[in-house]
């Protein structure tokens, strides 16, 4: 038991220095270097070293105690971010409200426009198949590429103001429209009867999208560094667009996770709620599931 | 207690595992279970062996639990989305409309539009 206890302290110590601790200490120094440089002598190297060998940090006490404050103020700048990152994906996945709603409806706008193409190509590409003509098969590809461009812009019509937000409400809309059945409510269930591997499976997906929020709190905390040292905003910058495409690609394959999941596992779920499921699951199965998770009165 | 040994009772009834397929590694995979069940203790050398089989033959965990997370293909594309439409129940005309559910209804056969997917 003990040495279990030793083994965990070690990983989440471990885990806690890498996290926050390293990266907190790295934002010091930029302080540090902003601080003491500013716009006009962003690159003065002479004056930095002037302070860095400084008299005064060749005594003991000062280097122990200063090492201690960077230590403390990393952990601290460390926690900080943790929280800012966790308001990103609030942000990330945020519904319209309030100010986000115009840019709500400027997504749903855009993919109107985008399944309305899709949709006059595809009418056009079936007329030509009915009518057995010689473009049919070029008519059918062009159906095919518009689709693809409206289901980029969202996979179903956009309710949320980013696309992160949507790609998550796509898949409750789409697990719906396929199954009838409440995502909200049986996603807690299903998560009972899903095998280990799969539940392992979504921890990564979760773990990664944790992470790319970190790097999006570390890019803000750069970028308002950049306000005294610019060099500091173009690392936010550089962050920040990493942060934001990485993120984007957590919540898709999050988001495939899920619906596959329904897929797979969704028949077990009916088995296990004593909901008789014959074959594949169908609409009135999943109503059927939806009638029991969601047990409103 | 061993951990390879656990790993080995769940791939030998995991469908798709190449140690529940037919083929040597299956068939060494089976004698030890067998070695199992008769009692024998040390069965490390046979669970090694099984382990370099599977690492050979590129399942890089070998008897680990250790796991490769979901990524999606890169570069695959947009896919081939299945293209339906929706048209006339009896094949007599040229109407043509995009999928609804529920289908509309022909007013002259008053029968709904049938799904036409499209496609060679």
């Amino acid at each position: 038991m003990t040495r279990f206890i030793e083994t965990l302290a070690g990983k989440i110590a471990d885990r806690w220095m890498t996290m926050l601790v390293v990266p907190g200490v790295v934002y010091l120094v930029a302080v540090f270097v902003a601080a003491r440089l500013g716009h006009r002598r962003w690159f003065d190297l002479g004056s930095l070293r002037a302070d860095v060998t400084h008299p005064v940090w060749r005594d003991p006490g000062t280097a122990v105690l200063l090492l201690a404050l960077i230590l403390a103020g990393a952990a601290a700048v460390g926690v900080l971010v943790q929280g800012l990152g966790a308001l990103f994906v609030r942000v990330w996945l945020m519904p319209a409200v309030g100010p986000a709603v115009p840019l709500a409806a400027r997504r749903a706008r855009a993919w109107d426009r985008a399944d309305a193409e899709f949709r006059s190509a595809l009418v056009a590409a079936g007329r030509a198949q009915l009518a057995a003509s010689a473009d049919a098969a070029d008519l059918r590809r062009t159906a095919s590429a518009l689709a693809a461009r409206r289901d980029r812009t969202a996979l179903a019509r956009p309710q949320r103001p980013f696309w992160m937000g949507d790609r998550i409400a796509a898949t409750d809309t789409r697990v719906h429209e396929k199954y009838l059945l409440d995502l909200a409510s049986a996603w807690p269930r299903l998560w009972l009867v899903v095998p280990e591997p799969v539940r392992a499976e979504f921890g990564h997906a979760r773990s990664a999208l944790t992470r790319q929020s970190c790097l999006a709190g570390w890019a803000l905390a750069y970028a308002t560094l950049g306000v005294r040292w610019w060099p500091a905003l173009v690392i936010g910058a550089v962050c920040g667009v990493t942060a934001w495409t990485r993120a984007r690609a957590a919540v898709g394959v999050l988001a495939d996770l899920v619906e596959s999941a329904v897929d797979v596992h969704g028949r077990t779920l009916a088995a296990s709620l004593g909901v008789s499921c014959e074959g594949v699951l169908t609409k009135e199965t999943g109503a059927q599931i939806t009638a029991i998770t969601r047990a409103d009165p | 207690m061993d951990e390879r040994l656990e790993s080995l009772c769940l791939r030998l009834a995991g469908p798709g595992d190449p140690l529940a397929e037919p083929g040597p590694m299956h068939d060494l995979a089976a004698r030890i279970a067998g070695d199992v069940r008769a009692g024998r203790e040390d069965l490390s050398d046979e669970l090694d062996s099984l382990e370099d089989r599977l690492l050979a033959a590129g399942y890089a965990a070998g008897l680990s639990s250790a796991r490769s997370p979901y990524a999606p293909v890169p570069g695959l594309g947009d896919g081939h989305p299945p293209l339906t439409v929706l048209a006339c129940p009896a094949g007599r005309c040229t109407r043509v409309e995009p999928p609804a559910d529920p289908p509309p209804l022909c007013a002259v056969l008053r029968r709904p539009l049938v799904r036409v997917r499209l496609g060679p």
